[in-house]
């Protein structure tokens, strides 16, 4: 027998072949862990095999790594409650939409202005001209793109005037990024437009509705929209400009001769090859690849139904597939919390009645944070709060946090590291989990920023 | 001569091992291992195979897995696995034979790596990982005998970059 080898000569001699066969074995978790002990185990534990199974973007198992620990970093200050907050003085109107881009935060409000904020200079910019409500802002590569129940869509650059796009006869009603050179509106005036950013002009125009254009949703070369009042949605490919089908279940003949159909569509969700229309309390999947039948010119019978089977649902507002969790969640109007369906058995997966009095708002995380979901709510004394879910154990954990508006949060926005929440009379406020414990040390847990801007 | 004709005893193989002990282990069995398959399969009547880098109590081991797995597949192990008990990841005889110290799980899986048997190198992996599942940093460190490589200013780098590490 040769004698007992000391284990730690035995545990690094080990090549990179066995080590990443080991590490296969343990969880993302256990494999940072481990890789945190040694440099050879550092190194073992970004070979892109490990990583290979991983739905984080990113190319190497490196990035992936990293990806993977600063979720982990900022799951863990939201379920501690170590954050910053900012506040976002300016805005005089209801916040109608917010979007993030880096350390950027855009606004748009109904007072007719849309601002950028930069959380790292504390600087803010006005992009005022508006002379009506602004609906909707969005980030288009260097440019930014305003759209406004004026009638117009406005580019903003650096330090140039805004572009002034003219078209649309109605107030536009909404507005999506296709790519960093294309954004699509929606209008009053029924019409779906399409714009070309840097040339700054029309590209497309479309008149399939018979009403106005109440939603759009875009997705690589397909956008579907749905219009007021109307129980069709439209998809169109816009590589080709052709329509690709025409969607809606079969409206049943109405008790009374007013008012929407019953299944008027109210939000929409586009992951290729299938389509999701969500109604007053159900939503149909459609399989974008199924025949029509001869002499129909539209689908009318849905893969599968999915019906909110709860109380008071009044109409599904926003619909956001996770694929962290293979889990659709719904925020619907009348419901008291977030609700979500399981996509494997397409049935109701939980339902978690959080607040006291109906929800408004919900948004999911894109990139880093997208294994969180928040809800807006109000409790009975009439404090307004978000709830945040985490979707590895959505049923169990909910943290509260109250940010400290004055009126219902209308809007809410997960960015890579911070939740930006607007309300009804225009306050804005972020609250910010450092993606690293040193950055949150030098800037102290609970410190609150204040960036102000012109009126 | 007659008298042997209908009882064709099976060939053996006989291994060598490091310290010049031989082992022996039925031909079906042996062929589990695709290094020996390989030694048998290129040369004739090779009934010898000499592995001077795998003591003798290691090879007993890896022959009484041979035997135990000459007519069936081994379990797979799914990853990742569940549990810190080897029990609860795979067959209770599995469980049963990887039951060893370190020093020999690790000797078996580097014979088992020699050898080419891809399940039993697996079983020791996972015999590994779940002796690294659930633990801290520090208590790796202090079991493995893991000296702190990173110098400090990285050490307080790693701090804030791994979210479980003040556990």
């Amino acid at each position: 027998m040769e004698p007992a080898i000391d284990q730690n000569l035995k545990l690094s001699d080990l090549s990179f072949n066995i080590l990443g066969i080991i590490l296969e074995f343990l969880n993302y978790r256990e494999i940072c862990v481990l890789g945190a002990t040694s440099k050879r185990l550092k190194l073992a534990s970004e070979m892109d095999v490990i990583w290979s199974q991983s739905l984080d973007t990113g190319d190497s198992g490196k990035e992936k790594k990293r990806i993977f620990l600063s979720r982990g970093n900022i799951t863990q200050n939201i379920f501690n409650g170590s954050y910053q907050t900012y506040l976002f003085e300016g805005h005089s109107k209801t916040i109608t939409r917010i979007t993030t881009k880096e350390n950027f935060i855009l606004s748009a409000s109904a007072d007719g202005s849309a601002r950028v904020w930069d959380t790292t200079k504390m600087a803010s910019r006005v992009l005022a001209g508006h002379s009506d409500a602004v609906i909707s802002a969005k980030f288009c590569g260097e440019k930014i793109v305003t759209a406004s129940t004026d009638k117009t869509v406005r580019i903003w650059t650096e330090d140039q005037e805004p572009k002034i796009l003219r078209g649309h006869l109605q107030g536009i009603s909404a507005l999506q990024k296709i790519d960093e050179d294309r954004v699509i509106t929606g209008s009053y005036d029924k019409t779906v437009k399409i714009w070309n950013v840097n040339k700054g002009k029309c590209v497309d125009s479309y008149n399939d509705h018979s009403t106005a254009v109440y939603k759009i949703f875009t997705e690589d070369n397909l956008f579907a929209s749905c219009a007021h009042q109307d129980s069709k949605a439209y998809v169109r490919d816009m590589a080709r400009g052709e329509l690709v089908q025409v969607f809606g279940a079969k409206t049943q003949p109405q008790a009374q001769r007013w008012g929407p159909p019953q299944n008027e569509i109210r939000s929409l969700y586009l992951s290729a090859p299938l389509f999701f229309t969500g109604e007053i309390n159900k939503i149909r999947i459609w399989d974008m690849r199924s025949p029509v039948q001869a002499g129909e010119t539209q689908v009318t019978t849905p893969l599968k139904n999915m019906s909110i089977k709860e109380e008071n649902t009044n109409g599904i507002f926003k619909m956001i597939y996770s694929q962290f969790s293979n889990l659709m969640l719904v925020g619907c109007m009348g419901l008291l919390g977030l609700f979500a369906f399981d996509m494997r058995s397409y049935k109701k997966s939980f339902y978690v009645p959080s607040h006291d009095y109906p929800i408004l708002a919900f948004d999911s995380g894109e990139r880093v944070l997208n294994n969180i979901a928040v809800t807006s709510g109000t409790t009975t004394n009439y404090r307004y709060e978000l709830s945040v879910h985490d979707l590895s154990s959505p049923q169990e954990v909910c943290t509260k946090f109250v940010p400290g508006h004055k009126a219902v949060i209308t809007s809410i926005c997960v960015g890579e590291d911070i939740i930006v929440s607007g309300s009804k009379n225009g306050s804005l406020r972020g609250l910010c989990f450092r993606r690293n414990r040193d950055a949150l040390r030098r800037a102290n847990s609970g410190n609150s920023f204040r960036i102000r801007s012109a009126n | 001569m007659f008298y042997n004709f209908n009882k064709i005893e099976e060939v053996k193989i006989r291994l060598r091992s490091a310290e010049g002990h031989i082992c022996e282990v039925e031909e079906s069995a042996a062929l589990m291992s695709s290094f020996i398959r390989s030694m048998i399969e290129g040369f004739n009547e090779v009934t010898e195979v000499s592995l001077p880098n795998i003591n003798s109590v290691v090879i007993e081991k890896v022959i009484e897995y041979m035997r135990h797995y000459k007519d069936k597949d081994p379990p797979i192990i799914k990853k990742p696995i569940i549990s810190s008990k080897m029990e609860e990841n795979t067959s209770a005889w599995d469980a049963g034979f990887i039951d060893a110290d370190w020093n020999m799980v690790v000797d078996l899986m580097t014979a088992a790596d020699y050898l080419m048997m891809i399940p039993l190198r697996d079983l020791c992996c996972a015999k590994m990982a779940c002796k690294f599942k659930g633990r801290s940093i520090d208590e790796l460190r202090a079991e493995y005998h893991i000296e702190n490589e990173f110098p400090s200013e990285m050490e307080e780098n790693l701090e804030f970059q791994h979210p479980w590490r003040l556990e």
